[in-house]
């Protein structure tokens, strides 16, 4: 993981993950395969819209038909993977994202200050266990409340550049000294 | 003017111990913590600090807020230079640097005052009617350049701007008694409040006030104060609220000039969502009309108290009051009460019309039905000429400020932005809101309540209903009596000179009453006519202190009342704002989204160019030491062409379709049909919108019955994604398919040149994917060291190539396993420029390029996909429109310089002669082929594949180049080199 900024006790920090495995999950109105599937990997079905549920890896609500499951153990991923792997079932596929995901965990106090310079306030996950879809400067991203003190912030991976530079552009003015 | 500082303890907002210094024009100022750049100036006795407009009059500042017409000042140099910027709303601070702006070569000495003697010539609207012999655009630059106030900054500004959204469930805008006793309401009704307020501390009006005789202000707004601290109401000072929009959005600026703690942030833009919103915004007074009453040391009444009472600032030694109004009473025992000479009160209303506990300070004279009819002085108030309403004589009142009372206009600018609407009343001379707004209340002066003790009984009761609830209606008034008509009266006028100054409406904009007659005269009735006739109102400060009276004139003009004349929406934002505050962090690597290359590391180590291609930052050519761009990727193409090149194709568009409509959707998507590729196959395919318009293109491979593998272009990766969940959820609703955007997910290499199997097969490719065993157009599903990659046989610069799809994050690795493998064979790697030349020497149309928003398939020789399908497809229907049908399209089509020398502009326009004639079409790309040696083009060109032979002129920028129209493609017309 590579540290952008590090966390006080009074401010917080962000870094770059490595090693962490994600998968989308479609999924047709009325299939119960990749409930099935998730509930064989010993993962927790989101049944509600903004819903984040788990601990390592986290299943992530993204809309009526998708799912967003993200973490840095693989190996429950993988069997969710193969299980729905294209052409195992009609109504519902998983496809792996890994490479195309960047996450920034965002951690410390004061992470809802943080937020408030980057997104909308309305987009800001507040409570554990919740996710949010919002534009970043223009970037669609994720935004999923693990705990009170960790945030992942889920983007294509090839903003990553740009996205750093914003956290990092709001971590000053959100906690900088004004005249 | 002669303005001073007031000892202590005058001067509630300054802190004595912080002396600072700033410069005005190069003058030293000296003030102290607290100040705003004006009463600095106006303590050290300036008064004179601009020149108007359009006639270049001498002008002063005029009041003591963001509604400042005349006091405009450039604040900074260079590029942090902050052109036509209000004195009286910027905080001073140790070495700022202050200057007037419209004026050459200097304040005192301005050449184009000499527009005061030119005036007649410039009225309301004059470039209608003026300067039109021989010509407008004659005269047009020099009045532009004598017109404006300042020059704007000539860098990149270095100073930090912040953004950050807020969500409460209410909001307050303005900290005068009224907000913060719906503030405290609210909060003590449970819900959670922020209060916003413009100045540095809160308090409003009231604040002003704390010099009458008697007045216990000060306690009253300590106590507010407390008991918003204790309730946890979140005061927000220095923020100004430009904007309201739909859905109880509200935008504010705040400032952080003026403390001595080091710059790090200078402005923040606050975008403030509330389930409620009360605006408690106060109002502006509104100026008397006299003569001259633009003269430096002319005030509005309210300024000339808030200066005393905020900043310890005597704005004159002898101050007359022109009144219209009760105000104008408690202004003067202000006054005497700080120790600054009243000359006297001119009252234009009889004594019957003033308040009944209205009272003149003692020993300060009242002239009842009395108005100001001139000023002595030019460039300061030296004597002021007072006539009686019904004529007779006059008298001269020794004086150096006049402070004008002419009533109040409740600041509704946020409240027209919601859409509110305004009504007249007839006794205070005001327009009021006329009703709430869904989530909107209106509260104190704002809403036109100006009696203290019901303005508060009113906030209350908003303050503790949240939204939902209906408002209780606003008990306007309390100003009492104010005439709307506060001129000079023709007979108080001619009594003193037959013909009297000029009497200005919109000080910033310079239009005087006349203009106002003169637009009535010339039946511009209308208010929104009048606006932009005279440019009433339409100068930075949106005619805060001006529009009623204009209204007013043009009522009596037209015989209308206020109302009949009516109002224009206010738009945001509410006062100026800096483009860098909006901008925001928006700057530098922040502009825009920029999309990185995993594999970024090996082409920055062999030199890449790297430009932006469709929202991606990648390598356009790599250039050696003395070549330029254009020669780079033209040596970049030869070594392809004579061997085997690598590029990074990465961001080109991948979707993966699934599902068991997957085959029948993607027949709807393309003009070509896919249901019939075998698993394993790829076809080309274009995309149209609903209007038939090709919109993208790319290859669709078939991984497996249900499963395909769809390549967009690089630009038009996301579009793809949204135009095909579009139609699958508002169209072909009934089909089961999933749209998975993989772009991201999957880096690709491409090898391509006469050398790419070697190449591969020297790397240790699996020999299936050699020429003999694998066709072009097909794909084949593999493993290159343990990881699974997808390899499509394709080409887009009509070489033998092979696109490699491999995990992202493997991408770097494998270009340098490849490029370590292809030493012996003279590998190289080429970028977007190189690939530009190859597609259009073979011909082949890039999408962006050369289409547009009216390309048909047919247009660029893709009627074959149209004609051979028999099933409906997205845009279908539209080819077969009049429009669709008309043999005069333009048609995709080559160009070659007839000397074969000349390489054409991209963008020149064919034509059979000079212009200006009817255009036969235009060059859409363009490059020298350095396998031809000679330049090539497409052109799109009416009925263009009927016309190969013909010549054609191509005119760019006055320039003309013969040319030929050809067929296509230029190179490999026989398509062998893409079979390797």
């Amino acid at each position: 993981m590579d540290d952008i900024l590090s966390a006080t006790s009074s401010r917080p920090g962000v870094r770059l993950m490595t090693g962490v495995s994600a998968l989308t999950l479609r999924h047709f109105p009325g299939d119960t395969g990749v409930r099935d599937a998730v509930q064989a990997a010993g993962l927790v079905w989101p049944d509600r819209p903004g819903q984040v549920t788990g601990d390592d890896p986290w299943m992530a609500w993204r809309n009526p038909q998708e799912t967003l499951a993200i973490g840095l153990r693989r190996a429950p991923l993988q069997a969710v993977l193969q299980s729905l792997a294209p052409g195992r079932s009609d109504t519902a596929v998983a496809l792996d994202l890994s490479e195309a995901l960047a996450i920034f965990e965002l951690h410390g106090p004061m992470l809802d200050d943080w937020l408030s310079h980057l997104v909308d306030a309305l987009a800001i996950p507040r409570q554990s266990g919740r996710v949010t879809r919002c534009r970043l400067a223009d970037v669609p991203v994720l935004l999923l409340r693990l705990d009170p003190e960790r945030v992942w912030l889920v983007a294509d991976r090839p903003t990553a550049p740009y996205l750093g530079n914003w956290l990092a552009y709001a971590h000053e003015g959100a906690f900088a000294v004004t005249r | 003017m002669s303005g001073y500082r007031l000892a202590a303890p005058h001067g509630a907002w300054l802190d004595r111990t912080r002396p600072l210094q700033f410069a005005f024009n190069g003058q030293p100022i000296d003030g102290f913590a607290g100040d705003t750049v004006a009463s600095a100036l106006l303590a050290q006795g300036i008064g004179f600090v601009g020149r108007s407009f359009k006639l270049h009059r001498p002008r002063g500042i005029f009041s003591c807020g963001v509604e400042e017409p005349t006091g405009l000042v450039d604040i900074g140099q260079g590029a942090t230079r902050s052109a036509n910027t209000r004195a009286t709303d910027i905080l001073a601070r140790n070495g700022l640097l202050a200057a007037s702006g419209n004026c050459w070569p200097s304040l005192r000495f301005d050449l184009a005052a000499v527009n005061t003697r030119l005036a007649r010539f410039l009225p309301a609207g004059f470039y209608y009617k003026t300067f039109m012999w021989p010509h407008w655009h004659l005269f047009e630059p020099v009045i532009r350049r004598m017109a404006g106030l300042g020059v704007a900054g000539d860098g990149a500004d270095p100073e930090r701007y912040d953004e950050v959204s807020v969500n409460t469930d209410v909001l307050v805008v303005g900290a005068g008694l009224a907000g913060m006793q719906a503030a405290l309401s609210a909060a003590r009704a449970g819900r959670q409040v922020m209060l916003i307020e413009a100045d540095v501390q809160p308090g409003g009006w009231m604040a002003s006030q704390t010099l009458r005789p008697g007045s216990n202000a000060s306690a009253r707004l300590d106590a507010a104060r407390r008991d918003l601290a204790q309730v946890g109401v979140v005061v927000q000072p220095r923020t100004t609220a430009v904007a309201l929009y739909d859905h109880q959005l509200v935008t504010a600026i705040e400032t952080f000039e003026g403390a001595s703690t080091p710059v790090v942030i200078s402005e923040r833009l606050w975008k403030i969502r509330a389930q409620q919103i009360v605006l408690a915004t106060g109002c502006f007074e509104r100026p008397m009309l006299f003569p001259d009453n633009d003269r430096p040391g002319v005030m509005l009444a309210g300024a000339v108290e808030r200066y005393a009472a905020h900043y310890g600032v005597a704005c004159g030694k002898r101050v007359l009051v022109a009144a219209a109004c009760d105000s104008a009473y408690g202004v003067a025992q202000s006054l005497v009460a700080a120790g600054i000479g009243v000359a006297a009160i001119v009252d234009r209303r009889s004594a019957t019309e003033r308040g009944r506990d209205v009272n003149a300070p003692a020993g300060v004279q009242i002239l009842h039905d009395s108005v100001v009819v001139g000023i002595s002085g030019s460039r300061a108030v030296r004597s002021v000429q007072v006539a009686s309403i019904g004529g007779g004589g006059w008298q001269s009142i020794v004086a150096d400020v006049v402070a004008s009372a002419g009533g109040f206009t409740p600041n509704v600018n946020l409240y027209s932005q919601a859409g509110g609407t305004l009504k007249w009343r007839a006794a205070e001379s005001m327009f009021v809101p006329e009703r709430g707004l869904p989530g909107i209340a209106v509260v104190g002066a704002c809403a036109g309540v100006f009696d203290l003790d019901a303005a508060l009984s009113h906030a209350d009761a908003v303050g503790r209903m949240g939204p939902g609830h209906v408002m209780p209606e606003a008990p306007c008034g309390g100003v009492g009596q104010v005439p709307a008509d506060n001129q000079p009266t023709a007979a108080a006028l001619a009594a003193h000179k037959p013909k009297a100054a000029k009497q200005f409406v919109d000080l910033q904009n310079d239009v005087t009453s006349a203009d106002v007659l003169l637009a009535a005269r010339e039946n511009y009735r209308s208010v929104e006519h009048l606006k932009r006739y005279t440019t009433m109102g339409m100068a930075t400060d949106q005619g805060k202190t001006s529009n009623v009276n204009a209204l007013v004139l043009m009522g009596l003009a037209t015989e209308r009342a206020p109302q009949q004349v009516g109002t224009t929406r206010f738009r945001p934002p509410f006062k100026p704002v800096t483009i860098n505050t909006l901008v925001g962090g928006r700057t530098g690597d922040r502009h825009r989204p920029l999309k990185h290359l995993s594999a970024r590391g090996f082409h920055a180590a062999r030199g890449a160019l790297f430009e932006e291609f469709g929202g991606w930052e990648r390598p356009a050519a790599y250039p050696v030491p003395g070549e330029d761009l254009m020669q780079a990727a033209e040596r970049e193409t030869l070594e392809l062409r004579r061997g085997v090149g690598l590029f990074d194709g990465s961001p080109l568009g991948k979707i993966e379709v699934y599902g068991p409509d997957a085959a029948a959707f993607l027949d709807l998507m393309y003009v070509g049909t896919m249901s019939t590729l075998p698993v394993g196959g790829a076809r080309y395919g274009v995309l149209l919108n609903e209007n038939g318009i090709v919109f993208d293109d790319g290859i669709v491979a078939r991984l497996a019955p249900h499963h395909f593998w769809v390549n967009t272009t690089s630009g038009g990766a996301d579009r793809v994604v949204l135009a095909f969940e579009e139609w699958l959820q508002c169209e072909y609703t009934g089909l089961r398919v999933f749209i998975v955007a993989m772009t991201s997910q999957w880096g690709n290499v491409t090898v391509s040149g006469p050398n790419a199997w070697h190449l591969l097969e020297k790397a240790g490719f699996d020999a299936l994917l050699a020429p003999s065993a694998m066709k072009h157009m097909t794909l084949r599903e593999s493993a290159v060291q343990g990881f699974a990659v997808r390899v499509l046989r394709a080409s887009f610069n009509g070489e033998l190539g092979y696109e490699i799809n491999l995990p992202a994050a493997r991408t770097e690795a494998l270009l340098q396993q490849l490029w370590d493998a292809g030493q012996e064979l003279g590998v190289g790697v080429y970028g977007i420029e190189a690939l530009m030349i190859m597609r259009t020497e073979k011909g082949f149309i890039h999408v962006g390029a050369d289409t547009d928003g009216t390309t048909l398939p047919a247009d660029v020789g893709l009627a074959r996909g149209v004609d051979k399908k028999a099933a409906n497809f997205v845009g279908r229907r539209s080819l077969t429109r009049p429009a669709g049908r008309d043999p005069d399209r333009l048609q995709l089509v080559g160009l070659l310089p007839v000397d074969r020398q000349t390489r054409l502009p991209v963008g020149a326009h064919l034509a059979l002669r000079k212009p200006p004639t009817v255009a036969e079409g235009l060059v859409t790309s363009s490059c020298f082929s350095p396998v031809l040696q000679q330049p090539v083009a497409l052109a799109m060109v009416k009925r263009g594949r009927q016309r190969i032979g013909e010549r054609l002129q191509a005119w760019y920028l006055g320039k003309m180049t013969e040319v030929e129209v050809v067929a296509t493609p230029f190179f490999d017309p026989s398509g062998e080199r893409l079979h390797g």
